[in-house]
């Protein structure tokens, strides 16, 4: 009986449906509406150690820090299955890793790509560490410079120059 | 008091601040949803009882399609609101389950102790599932008449829900 409804049901939709929209846009992912990059990978250990290197790039959906290649998740799983059927038809990793962004946005991606405005990211800690630096240099010559008129006027050791003035003075 | 200090200190506690602010914002373990507003990809595949569903002949109709698993305590929960709404908007908007992760008797079975009024796809190679970005289930699409995602809802899904989405469709 309810196997007859939802035929019924799926049949009745399709009965009523009104005519057809103009031209369906093709429904294949956008990013791999274009060719295969290269030709079909017919070794499949060679795919599947493709799908495993790309799946370490991927984040996992549905876990903690994990990437899609050290899941077990169903979602891992799926995505390293996609990965490597994609690999098989000739596609590059570029064009795979654009799939994925496109499915999942680039929140998918466990390393952030070095492009546009994630650059800001990667090189981030490199002007911190220049900063902190500069600002160490900048204490460094202050000192210094605190210190050369005393050193200047009492020789080249300050802490000597200041115990011969005791001296002089007992 | 050091103007240059509280300047630097500023300097630096107030983007951090911000930073922490915009995090406490949004929900960490969310998945942003990037398919909506896109064509959903087409699919060719079999239901539960064998007979074939392929996405492009329901162009015309809205779609739903709900990702389920019997073993996903909010799929089970959700059973219901799913099922009335699909027998409230029988013959204008086309019902579909798309199992995730479970086994098709598994499914079968449970479908026949409490009844369904659409049909569930089988999706072995779990293509659908990265296609349509899902993470986890349940997870439940609003196709339009073209065939455009114009909404997702991750979790189990309420009746206003359902309602409120296909009232916005065109």
């Amino acid at each position: 009986v309810t196997r007859l409804l939802w035929v019924l049901s799926l049949a009745a939709a399709l009965a009523q449906a009104p005519a057809p929209l103009p031209t369906p846009e093709p429904s294949t992912p956008a990013a791999l509406a274009e060719p295969p990059a290269g030709p079909p990978v017919a070794d499949p250990a060679a795919a599947a150690a493709r799908a495993t290197a790309l799946a370490e790039g991927l984040r996992c959906p549905v876990c903690q820090g994990l990437s899609a290649a050290a899941s077990q998740a169903e979602s891992a799983v799926a995505m390293r299955a996609r990965a490597e059927e994609l690999v098989t038809l000739g596609y590059s990793d570029e064009q795979i890793l654009a799939f994925f962004v496109s499915r999942y946005g680039e929140w998918v991606l466990l390393e952030p790509p070095r492009a546009g405005r994630h650059w800001l990211i990667w090189a981030a800690p490199v002007a911190l560490l220049c900063l902190g630096a500069l600002v160490v240099a900048w204490r460094m010559t202050a000192a210094r410079q605190v210190l050369a008129p005393e050193a200047a006027a009492a020789g080249d050791d300050p802490y000597e120059r200041r115990v011969l003035d005791e001296l002089d003075r007992s | 008091m050091n103007w240059k200090v509280l300047a630097v200190g500023l300097l630096l506690i107030v983007p951090l601040v911000w930073v922490l602010a915009k995090g406490f914002g949004h929900d960490p373990h969310a998945i942003p949803t990037v398919t909506v507003g896109s064509r959903a990809s087409d699919f060719d595949l079999p239901t539960l009882e064998g007979e074939r569903v392929r996405l492009a002949d329901l162009v015309g109709r809205p779609v739903v399609l709900n990702f389920w698993a019997t073993w996903c305590r909010p799929c089970v929960a959700e059973h219901r609101t799913l099922q009335a709404a699909a027998q409230q908007h029988a013959g204008e908007v086309v019902f579909l389950g798309v199992l995730y992760g479970d086994e098709p008797e598994r499914a079968r079975r449970w479908l026949a102790e409490v009844g369904s009024v659409y049909p569930t796809l089988v999706d072995p190679a779990q293509r659908a599932v990265v296609d349509y970005g899902v993470a986890g289930v349940p997870e439940t699409f609003f196709l339009d008449r073209r065939g455009v995602i114009v909404h997702k809802v991750s979790g189990a899904i309420s009746a206003g829900e359902i309602e409120g989405v296909l009232r916005s469709m065109p």
